[in-house]
């Protein structure tokens, strides 16, 4: 498991904030303290796949995964981790787009995640992460549409 | 002129072919050489997937739900779903058939519906590795009763290659997983076995099924 630790911030500034839009298109307004990049090796007996995941801490502290649907090759999700993690440094306020429900009710999970150094409880959540950007116009879409604009899909 | 030489392929003899004339045949006439042709049902190509996609009978087949899911483009595929599910569920005898709407929430898991995305080795609607296009097209390979020919890379990101190429490959993959399990799979396992994760125990692989999962019931809600 390949993961990148993003410093927390003073928890004044910290920020959980959700925005739907029709048909399930999420908007997740978060500070860097809330996020954690995950590859996970998914153990494939066929290839050396990975998994790419955002964790998000939310409000009720519990996490929502947003996660690229795909298995990835090794490149691909350290790539991820690599722009993503210079957008989440780079910014004070991302918003990570993604389709599903965020309005499923919470089920605690066994399975805990750790963000900022604590950990959590999956709360069951998951959405298809699309794209995420920063207050800075800094942008990454996980299907990299060559000719479309990252924010576009 | 051809003769039977095994059940997916014919040798077809040394024959002569009309050609327009030119200094290399005056006559208008040249020599093909003896060749192995692949029988029909049991190959396509680029031209053959566009010729069964334009004659195919529409009549009775199944199409995915429409109006379902949440991306703007999601139904653009529909009916070379319908098309291909159709085709390959016939062609291989396959029951329980393949469901349509499988089909379609896979693709929705594998690309969010864009027919352009690209990883490092997996491109297009069904992210198709170039090492599953190598294997559909090779004669002699784990899927040699029905291979593909004359694919490149860049053909993956038209969805009127890449869909049939994807519904063939989740029916082999299906097979497989039987296969694997000593049972017929439930869809579930079968798209599992598509992003090669049958086995794997990964919280990724919970969620992303859950996220197919949700997708699928969509496409089956009333």
């Amino acid at each position: 498991m390949f993961f990148l630790v993003i410093s927390q911030l003073g928890c004044a500034s910290s920020i959980y904030r959700t925005t739907s839009k029709p048909k399930e298109k999420n908007i997740i307004t978060v500070t860097a303290d809330r996020l954690s990049l995950h590859c996970e090796d998914l153990q494939s007996d066929e290839a050396e796949y990975y998994g790419f995941s955002i964790y998000v801490l939310d409000d009720e502290k519990t996490v929502v995964s947003v996660i690229q649907t795909n298995p990835l090759d090794k490149e691909s999700c350290e790539e991820r981790l690599s722009k993503i993690g210079k957008i989440i440094k780079n910014g004070k306020q991302m918003n990570i787009f993604g389709y599903g429900s965020l309005q499923d009710p919470r089920i605690p999970s066994k399975d805990m995640v750790q963000i900022g150094g604590r950990s959590f409880p999956s709360n069951g959540r998951v959405l298809q992460f699309i794209y995420i950007t920063n207050e800075k116009g800094d942008c990454f879409n996980g299907y990299q549409t060559p000719g479309k604009s990252c924010a576009q899909e | 002129m051809a003769r039977r030489s095994g059940k997916k392929v014919t040798t077809v003899h040394e024959h002569p072919r009309r050609v327009p004339p030119s200094s290399k045949n005056p006559n208008g006439v040249t020599i093909v050489d003896q060749h192995i042709r692949r029988v029909p049902g049991t190959f396509l190509d680029r031209d053959s997937i566009q010729k069964i996609y334009q004659e195919y009978s529409r009549k009775g087949i199944q199409y995915p739900s429409s109006d379902k899911l949440d991306q703007e483009n999601a139904d653009d595929f529909d009916e070379q779903i319908a098309v291909w599910t159709d085709y390959f569920n016939k062609i291989f005898k396959i029951d329980p058939p393949m469901d349509p709407d499988m089909i379609k929430a896979l693709m929705d898991s594998e690309s969010s519906f864009n027919t352009t995305a690209r990883t490092k080795v997996a491109i297009g609607l069904m992210q198709i590795t170039k090492e599953t296009l190598k294997i559909m097209q090779d004669p002699k390979g784990e899927v040699k009763d029905f291979i593909f020919g004359k694919i490149r890379q860049k053909d993956l990101e038209n969805p009127d290659i890449s869909i049939p190429m994807g519904i063939r490959w989740l029916a082999w993959k299906r097979a497989r997983a039987q296969s694997k399990l000593g049972r017929p799979p439930t869809n579930e396992e079968v798209i599992l076995e598509y992003k090669g994760l049958l086995k794997s125990k990964s919280k990724w692989a919970k969620d992303a099924l859950d996220n197919y999962k949700k997708s699928y019931e969509k496409l089956k809600k009333k």
